[in-house]
């Protein structure tokens, strides 16, 4: 019996450490839209991991999970999954494709992350050259009230006006697109899932179109709705800046001190035909997308 | 069982889906119940959701919903005493932890269920089998309970409950928690009484626990931690006046404290290490009636123990290769003594204990080879290794195999000391979710035991335990989703051969059935569930048991579901068909049917 205590003591101290590192990937839902960003992230971060997508299970128990992985590192992708690993005691996490991810990172929240936006500046800074002055935005303060935070700052800089409608739900939305009647110039539409959703899409393109305004969005798809530009992150990309956060942190650093990344490649895509409508000219639309 | 917030959230993510994409997602296939588990031993998860779907108000209303664990006494009034089996293995051979620090009394070395409040707990683990390799003296199993956390999103969140029941049983609890900064904090405190659901169990119990929390540069944290918990739940033989004794009640006191420390010591290093003191004192009253009728009591036997203790690990590695290893110390204090007698103590002593112990995983594939090895000096029953060789082999993404062998110990009880329990242990099964709208788990057990300590009269014997365990989870339908569990056990004295029987020795029930339906509609804002035990005892001819079916409803509804503060009532109405579930019909019959209804408030 002393013989055999022996051999499990030996096998023991061969289970040295490997030099792979370790990631649980949390995963929200299955999408080609988290497909493009997961190639992005282990391009660049080529750590053994195990992936567990979150509607795959009724009751995925993360906490037992994450204790029986004992991850090194936790990657969320999508708000689902950053919002149940939030719940728990877990190792530093990254957040991607997350709209909630929060931007006054806590050492309590151990937590950090590549945004789902391009940064505020970057939509105003498309906006001026559409020689947009006072834009129209709807949105509600508890899902995107930090955007837009950044957001005025940066039209103050710019000397652009933002005029703000909020709401607290979708039945909100119509009532207070219509109340921007005439005030507005232009719309900026923000990646809120209040303000905006597939049932009230429709009316932010019918009121760009009723009062002839430029509509600019955060998604390509909403081009061929009726929106005048919109910014088309790489999503790939997105996982490419998690992965680099996710080396840095393997290295030691703490996620509470690595910033909130916003997205770094971003493309501007135009709809000829609204640019056209709405008599821009042709040199001002094509300057802007080959940018 | 089920969390469906996880569903609800994975809807919020296919609008952002949408909304980015303009198309829809479109998963066609079936979820399945839950993940299956990458680690060799037999381990049931019970989590604060299930706790609260149950409206249960201590640990032994929890246990008796896991496949594989019975109640002696089912339930009687909650708080009150019960023994209780994990497949077969007796309570006194069960570690049960509550933040690392064991529960288990070492007169008897039984941690009493219905003391333990499940107010403050966010997870329990159980471990079916020997798992003296990572926890020392724990021969037939442990439960790992782990308390909640400092809510990290609110620096102030918190919540209040209150229940009332048949015999005025009432249940307060109120819960305060938040971060601020590198602080975090939790603090619970909680009443129970009850006049007595069955004769003479009326019950008082008061709970405290706090944890503060420190955020320590390099992602570390300390936690400080205090509980301190009285109760004085009767007993229930009043009635037997006709023995010449009445056995009035008991008083109990448990007090720990905990300074834990987590720090990583560079990219693949951790340091754990925890510090903490116990006091236990428990009073059991024997009296009987005088000569004007009153109550009068011969004896006030006290036992108390206390311990200060260290544990310190460092955990090496990642999932493909880990490496944990600690040691342990223990002082001991234990003391028994009838107060109201002028013998002396039947003992009064002091030990010390150390242990070192080494786990590791090696994963090759799909193959993972996961040895531990452990070595106690117990300081009251001499040195003692241990050891275990788990294997896991995932077959599919969907199902795991598993195997485990292990040796084992428990310590003998203070108060009789018939040399340490030692066990061999060989577990084999497999966890699939191939089957379309089904979570499976099969174990095949098989327990060879020496010098087996027995509940009642304190003998050792050796044992040999074998059997089967079966756990099933349905993927829900319309909300509603089954769950189940079945334990076969066939017991018998490797000396004698015969197979053993359920008496006041031991508990080794042959059938053990668990069934839950549970409902789930959290946009209704509605939860539910139904949980049936079942039990065949296998009982010695003149032992007075009886096993009837046990069936609980507990209702759960929110008001508003849309706004996660909203008030949630709960009803229960425990033992629908009156059955009569018990070792002792005579003495610990449980409580017939009875009523409870209550509210909670988050805020």
């Amino acid at each position: 019996m002393r013989r055999l205590f022996f051999l499990i003591l030996a096998l023991l101290l061969t289970a040295g450490p490997a030099a792979a590192s370790e990631v649980l990937v949390v995963q929200s839902v299955r999408s080609p839209m988290y497909d493009d960003a997961l190639k992005g992230f282990r391009s660049v971060c080529p750590a053994e991991s195990r992936t567990i997508v979150l509607s795959d299970y009724v009751d995925a128990e993360l906490a037992r999970v994450i204790r029986e992985e004992q991850p090194r590192l936790v990657l969320a992708v999508g708000d689902g999954a950053l919002s149940a690993l939030r719940k728990l005691r877990r190792p530093p996490t990254i957040a991607l494709m997350a709209l909630g991810l929060p931007h006054a990172p806590s050492s309590a929240e151990n937590l950090t992350g590549v945004d789902l936006s391009a940064a505020p500046g970057q939509y105003l800074a498309l906006l001026q050259k559409i020689t947009a002055r006072r834009i129209g935005i709807v949105h509600d303060p508890a899902k995107t009230g930090w955007y837009l935070k950044l957001a005025r700052v940066a039209a103050r800089q710019l000397g652009l006006e933002l005029v703000v409608r909020e709401v607290s739900n979708p039945r909100q939305t119509i009532g207070q697109l219509d109340s921007l009647k005439g005030a507005v110039d232009s719309l900026w539409l923000l990646p809120d899932t209040t303000a905006v959703t597939m049932e009230t899409l429709e009316a932010y393109f019918l009121f760009s179109q009723r009062e002839s305004i430029p509509l600019v969005s955060f998604s390509a798809a909403h081009l061929k709705l009726g929106a005048l530009l919109a910014l088309e992150l790489d999503r790939a990309d997105q996982g490419r800046q998690a992965g680099e956060l996710a080396l840095q942190v393997l290295q030691g650093a703490s996620p509470a001190r690595l910033e909130v990344a916003s997205p770094r490649k971003v493309s501007i895509k135009v709809n000829d035909a609204i640019a056209k409508r709405l008599n821009y000219p042709a040199g001002l639309i094509s300057s802007l997308s080959k940018k | 069982m089920a969390a469906p917030q996880v569903w609800g959230a994975a809807i919020e993510d296919s609008q952002t889906i949408s909304l980015f994409t303009g198309e829809e997602t479109a998963d066609s296939s079936p979820p399945l119940p839950r993940p299956t588990s990458q680690i060799a031993e037999n381990v049931t998860i019970v989590t604060s959701d299930d706790i609260a779907r149950l409206n249960a108000h201590t640990l032994a209303e929890v246990l008796q919903t896991v496949p594989g664990i019975q109640l002696e006494f089912n339930l009687r009034t909650p708080s009150t005493f019960t023994f209780f089996a994990l497949q077969g293995a007796l309570n006194s051979t069960v570690l049960v932890l509550i933040d690392g620090i064991r529960q288990n009394d070492f007169d008897q070395n039984f941690a009493a269920p219905g003391l333990i409040p499940v107010q403050q707990i966010e997870r329990i683990e159980i471990i079916k089998g020997a798992a003296s390799g990572s926890w020392g003296s724990a021969l037939g199993g442990v439960i790992n309970i782990v308390t909640k956390s400092p809510n990290p999103d609110r620096p102030a969140s918190g919540q209040v409950s209150a229940t009332l029941g048949s015999r005025f049983t009432a249940d307060t609890i109120g819960e305060l928690s938040g971060t601020k900064d590198r602080f975090g904090y939790y603090l619970t405190a909680g009443h129970l009484r009850s006049d007595g659901l069955t004769p003479d169990t009326a019950t008082n119990m008061n709970n405290l626990y706090g944890k503060l929390s420190y955020a320590l540069p390099g992602s570390g944290t300390a936690t400080l931690g205090v509980s301190h918990l009285t109760a004085r739940p009767g007993l229930d033989e009043a009635d037997t006046a006709a023995w010449g004794f009445v056995h009035d009640n008991n008083q109990n006191t448990r007090s720990y404290g905990f300074l834990k420390i987590q720090q990583p010591l560079g990219n693949k290093l951790r340091l754990d290490f925890q510090g903490y003191a116990t006091n236990r004192e428990d009073h059991t009253k024997y009296g009987g009636l005088n000569e004007e009728g009153a109550i009068t009591f011969f004896n006030d036997y006290a036992v108390k123990d206390r311990t200060q203790g260290v544990n310190t690990s460092l955990s090496w590695g990642d999932r493909k290769k880990s490496l944990v290893t600690g040691i342990e110390y223990i002082h001991g204090h234990g003391s028994s003594r009838d107060q109201l007698s002028s013998d002396p103590a039947y003992y009064d002593r002091s030990w010390d204990s150390f242990a070192w112990y080494g786990n590791g995983s090696y994963s090759i594939g799909d193959l993972t080879v996961l040895p531990g090895v452990r070595f106690d000096h117990t300081g009251l029953s001499g040195d003692k290794p241990s050891y275990t060789l788990g294997l896991t082999y995932q077959l599919t993404e969907k199902t795991t195999l598993r195997a485990y062998a292990a040796q084992g110990f428990s310590l003998p009880m203070l108060l009789a000391d018939t040399g340490i329990q030692k066990v061999r242990t060989v577990q084999g099964g497999v966890e699939s979710g191939a089957v379309p709208y089904l979570w499976l788990k099969g174990t095949y057990f098989f327990n060879a035991l020496r010098n087996n300590q027995s509940n009642g009269d304190g003998k050792a014997t050796n044992q040999t335990r074998q059997g089967v365990e079966i756990e099933a989870r349905s993927t829900p339908f319309f909300g509603l989703a089954l769950s189940g569990g079945y334990t076969f056990l066939y017991a018998k004295d490797s000396d004698s051969g015969q197979r053993l029987q359920t008496n006041s020795n031991q508990t080794v029930p042959p059938h053990l059935v668990k069934l839950a339906l549970n409902y789930d509609q959290l946009d209704l804002g509605l939860r539910g569930a139904l949980t049936g035990n079942y039990v065949v005892w296998n009982a010695a001819p003149d032992y007075p048991t009886s096993s009837s079916g046990i069936w609980d409803l507990h209702l759960n509804w929110q008001l508003n579901p849309k706004n996660a503060l909203s008030p949630e009532l709960f009803f229960s109405a425990h033992n629908l068909f009156d059955g009569v579930q018990t070792t002792n019909t005579i003495l610990y019959n449980n409580a017939s049917r009875w009523y409870e209804g209550g509210a909670r408030f988050k805020f």
